[in-house]
């Protein structure tokens, strides 16, 4: 199921939360949906979901969500991990959304065992962790076997082998066609878990594309070369690629951009100057996203407000 | 009708609603017994009618109100209390059905509750021989009765809704009934009109056959008034 978020606008007062925000999440990948604290991601979900007021339209395989006859079946939300009533148990809790899209009690154990709730399945979820409010929420979510996941930041307060879980889970759930929408501030878990993102700040989309075309585009993706002769070797690559695209790195070190590993090699060699090192260094996608995102971010630690 | 099972499992689901229940239904027993302790100096009867007791029991208690009134909130009470309202309308979009289906069920569960509660009091003036013929008849104490009980549910039910505050709106009927009563005893006497435009006043004067027509137009148009500001309010305002 394709969703498709068209012209989502919010604002609260003279304060624009979401500002004119269109993408569209496809199915059968995991979407990582990112952005720096109080960049709108939680405000965009909630839009998404019709749960906040505000412009714009989200269409579910074409059509809003209200117009679908069962819309736990169309999108599955986990949007807090303390989304639940103190006293019902888990159970309860379960079994009352499952009322909501006629799912059977079967299914409801069936999610209870999956996220490992059996134990707590009968407890009241007020003395629960953060993390076991995730699972309950996670449960929440795919409960009804969504054709959609929306999920803002499911991963906070698990435990490392459940964030594993948690990932190869939603692989999973996209690799059988259907569409996962992720946010996170665990870059280097959307790294691996994702296969597309959409980066805003200040509620404006910055990016819509595939991760690897993100990191490619970064400007920290560059050659390091090594050498006994670095000053020789900086005048070269200075003379063929320009001041601007060769940066000492270490005394005996040089980091060269907008050029390949073949090219540095080729520039050294032609000189008759020796190489101790010849890398090619790719920006990881924590990089790519603080390159993407510094001057688009309203509270910096340490900075106060931008 | 996948909002009424919802609903269904949603009031079942937490122990407030079965507490909350069992104490409308003893509060109704213990009320029409104590009333036999009472002297009908009026009438000048021996013994109270059982229909006035089972009804004084309920109609005017401050205690069933408040109890009334908690079954009445709880519908959207717990739900903003506890954020879970955006599991609802993430279930259900379409908020006028999740407005209705939660309006039954809130007028299902407390006129439910309420029957249970005169029976129990019935049942206990029959158990313990304190029974006596005369006042109302039975369908007269049925029907006030439903509309004592509708009128402090909904009360209730629009209040937590409209301020999304729950402790807001299970006291908010009875500091309405007094505040109602305050206003009447201060201002009354020189705005005759005032009680006849106020909503628990209107439903006295229904109740005693007084402008039955008026009064209770009166106080459908207060029910329905507050019923729609809270739905107008749900359907725009942020979950």
């Amino acid at each position: 199921m394709i969703v498709t978020a068209s012209n989502l606008h919010k604002t609260y007062g003279r304060t624009v939360a979401v500002n004119d925000l269109s993408f569209q999440v496809r199915p059968g990948q995991v979407t990582g949906f990112l952005g720096p604290n109080g960049s709108g991601k939680s405000t965009t979900l909630r839009l998404m979901l019709g749960l906040d007021s505000g412009r714009g339209v989200t269409l579910w395989d074409g059509k809003p969500l209200n117009l679908h006859a069962q819309a736990p079946k169309v999108v599955g939300a986990h949007l807090d991990a303390k989304f639940f009533h103190p006293s019902r148990s888990a159970r309860a809790h379960l079994r009352m959304l499952a009322a909501a899209s006629r799912t059977s009690r079967a299914r409801v154990e069936e999610v209870i065992s999956l996220m490992g709730l059996e134990s707590v399945a009968k407890k009241k979820p007020k003395g629960f962790s953060l993390g076991m409010g995730q699972r309950l929420g996670l449960a929440t979510a795919i409960l009804a076997e969504p054709e959609v996941l929306l999920l803002d930041e499911p991963a906070n307060g698990l435990d490392p082998q459940s964030i594993h879980w948690l990932r190869d889970y939603l692989k999973y759930y996209a690799s059988q066609g259907r569409t996962v929408l992720v946010s996170s501030h665990l870059l280097s878990e959307m790294e691996v878990m994702a296969d597309h993102v959409v980066v805003i700040a200040r509620g404006r989309l910055l990016a819509d594309e595939s991760v690897e075309d993100l990191v490619n585009r970064s400007t920290t993706n560059d050659v390091l070369i090594r050498s006994p002769r670095v000053d020789e070797l900086a005048a070269a690559l200075t003379e063929e690629l320009g001041p601007d695209a060769v940066r000492l790195e270490s005394p005996d070190a040089l980091a060269v951009s907008d050029a390949s590993t073949d090219r540095v090699g080729d520039i050294a060699f032609r000189h008759g100057l020796p190489v101790a090192e010849l890398t090619k260094r790719t920006a990881s996608l924590e990089q790519a996203f603080l390159e993407l995102t510094e001057s688009g971010q309203d509270f910096r630690i340490g900075g106060g407000v931008a | 009708m996948e909002i009424l099972a919802f609903e269904y499992r949603r009031a079942k689901s937490i122990r407030t609603t079965w507490i909350t229940s069992l104490f409308v239904i003893l509060a109704a027993a213990a009320f029409a017994y104590l009333g036999t302790f009472a002297d009908d100096f009026d009438e000048g009867l021996d013994r109270i009618p059982t229909t006035d007791l089972v009804a004084g029991a309920l109609l005017g208690n401050p205690i069933v109100i408040v109890l009334i009134a908690s079954l009445g909130a709880m519908a959207f009470g717990h739900e903003y209390r506890y954020g879970t309202i955006r599991l609802t309308l993430t279930a259900f979009p379409g908020r006028v059905g999740v407005f209705f289906g939660k309006l039954f069920t809130t007028v299902a569960l407390t006129l439910f509750v309420v029957a249970l509660a005169a029976v129990a009091g019935y049942a206990l003036l029959v158990l313990l021989g304190e029974t006596a013929s005369g006042g109302p008849s039975w369908a007269t104490v049925a029907w006030q009765v439903a509309v004592f009980t509708l009128t402090y549910a909904l009360l209730a039910f629009s209040l937590t809704l409209i301020t999304r505050n729950h402790p807001l709106g299970i006291i908010g009927p009875l500091i309405l009934f007094l505040l109602e009563q305050a206003v009447i005893g201060l201002l009354g006497a020189r705005l005759e009109w005032l009680p006849s435009v106020l909503p628990l006043a209107s439903m006295q004067s229904w109740f005693s056959g007084v402008d039955v027509a008026l009064s209770a137009g009166v106080w459908a148009a207060w029910m329905v008034g507050l019923l729609l500001v809270g739905l107008v309010l749900l359907r725009r305002r942020d979950a």
